[in-house]
């Protein structure tokens, strides 16, 4: 078992604070779902972990040893960030079977083989400058060299961003075949949430630069239900649990419960109990007042 | 150390000084009345010279804005991507420099032999052309938006003055076939690149230790 421990991170950006004093550790052979809304700290918490950004304060570890400036650390992580090669961009120019070539020499365990047919199913075109090919095709070259690195925790920053319907598919059946296969660890930030609900083991949610929570994803949404009724009898029938996220449509209300160990919704109450998916959830603990 | 992809980049930009070294010789080529071969080849360590002048001052400049992220993106530490660098500054320089000195011997005629004293200078010269290049790359990735301007400004005369050193470079030796540097250059080059380097080296690791990789 290796842990990638995260110890007090905070991470500022002159008045704002991206990442406020985070503790987290990551278990070896788990893929971990990233959620969070835009600006809540995900790919600067990614690339904290991944001494692509230094933190302002605190430290991350790899089996006791610090990431930062440590190659033979660095060997065992990869990052594949999203990549936005617009014109401005020092990338843009860049061919893609360069940047490949880049990342086979830095990743010591890189899959050659794996990285040809991951080009060859994305209909990726090597020949082609990072900055002249469209958004999914910057997602593949992503996905490729995240899964072609062969890194013992991987790091992916929305790879689905911009990929059709049936290249997602593919990618979380390659991700899911290279988890059995090798059991590395992936972490997976994604907006796509429903969609890639199904393969995160734990969930790690991110609110404002904090972790919100970190849970098996299957015992979280367990405990997580929707009370909906009138809202009298839903207020007495959540009173003293976790309450988030209260809508109410005229003398109607529906509200998202965490229940705690051992607690469940008391019955007599004239309310429907419904369970809630992994996206209701997140809006509901993530959802602004007046958003959701 | 992880420089492999540094080495390599350097070594590529060994082949490009070669490739514009190879139009100027087409060039030359045109503007003259006969063919004269031997006359031709002894131009040619000139012109891998001038290549490698213009490549050492455009990679310096490169290597902050499109290399470093991506190397650093994908797992190098920060102290191999400041060795890289200079690295790879070190291996153009060399690469053309002995590359320049082949010819030179084994190329007849005057010109080609006329070079040999000189490259040494040349060789401080093409460093410090890199090391104008890394600087100018540095004060586009730190400097203020007035700063910025300037380094693009800086750029733009550079590439101006290239121009211009080109043609003179080539109407020189078509007429003359030789080149000639005042006494001491060298030691003067050398002086200045380690100015150079004395501004380089503390601002490029300032710049490292901070950097934030966005691609």
């Amino acid at each position: 078992m290796h842990n990638l421990v995260c110890t007090n991170i905070t991470k500022r950006y002159k008045e704002k604070e991206a990442l406020r004093q985070v503790d987290l550790t990551l278990e070896s052979g788990k893929i971990y779902g990233l959620i969070g809304r835009n600006g809540a700290g995900k790919t600067t918490l990614l690339s904290v972990m991944t001494a692509q950004n230094p933190a302002t304060a605190g430290t991350v570890t790899l089996d006791g040893q610090p990431v930062w400036e440590n190659q033979p650390v660095l060997d065992r992580l990869c990052f594949s960030r999203e990549l936005s090669a617009s014109a401005g961009s020092g990338i843009a120019g860049m061919k893609i079977k360069d940047y490949l070539r880049a990342a086979a020499t830095y990743y010591p365990g890189w899959d050659q083989a794996l990285a040809g047919r991951l080009v060859s199913a994305f209909r990726i075109e090597p020949k082609k400058a990072l900055g002249k090919v469209n958004k999914g095709m910057l997602s593949a070259v992503t996905i490729t060299v995240a899964l072609a690195s062969k890194a013992e925790f991987t790091f992916l920053d929305e790879p689905v961003a911009g990929l059709d319907v049936i290249a997602r598919e593919f990618f979380y059946k390659t991700l899911l075949d290279e988890f059995a296969e090798t059991g590395r660890t992936f972490v997976i930030s994604t907006h796509i949430i429903e969609e890639a609900a199904g393969v995160f083991e734990e969930v790690i949610m991110l609110k404002d630069g904090r972790i919100l929570c970190k849970e098996n994803t299957v015992g979280l949404l367990d405990r997580a239900v929707q009370v909906t009724g009138l809202s009298e009898a839903v207020d007495r029938a959540t009173a003293g649990l976790e309450c988030h996220h209260a809508g109410t449509v005229g003398r109607s209300k529906a509200v998202t419960v965490l229940l705690r160990d051992g607690e469940r919704i008391p019955d007599g109450f004239d309310v429907t109990v419904q369970p809630v998916n992994l996206q209701q959830l997140f809006v509901a603990l993530c959802g602004e007042e007046g958003m959701g | 150390m992880k420089v492999r992809c540094w080495l390599r980049l350097g070594g590529e930009m060994v082949l490009w000084s070669v490739l514009v070294a190879l139009i100027f010789l087409a060039y030359n080529l045109l503007r003259m009345t006969g063919l004269d071969l031997p006359g031709l080849l002894s131009v040619f360590p000139y012109y891998i010279l001038f290549g490698a002048a213009v490549f050492s001052a455009l990679m310096g400049t490169t290597a902050y804005q499109t290399y470093l992220p991506v190397y650093l993106s994908l797992g190098s530490t920060r102290r191999d991507a400041m060795a890289g660098i200079h690295l790879m500054q070190l291996v153009l320089t060399v690469g053309c420099t002995v590359l320049a000195a082949l010819l030179c011997l084994l190329v007849p005629g005057d010109p080609a032999h006329d070079l040999l004293p000189l490259l040494p200078a040349a060789f401080f010269g093409l460093l410090l052309l890199a090391k104008f290049g890394s600087l100018l790359g540095c004060g586009l990735l730190t400097l203020p938006r007035a700063g910025k301007v300037l380094c693009v400004i800086l750029v733009s005369l550079f590439s101006g003055a290239a121009g211009f050193c080109a043609f003179t470079l080539v109407d020189t030796l078509t007429e003359q076939a030789t080149l000639s540097l005042p006494t001491g250059m060298t030691l003067a080059l050398a002086a200045v690149l380690v100015i150079l380097l004395a501004i380089e080296i503390p601002w490029q690791r300032r710049i490292l230790l901070r950097y934030e990789v966005k691609l």
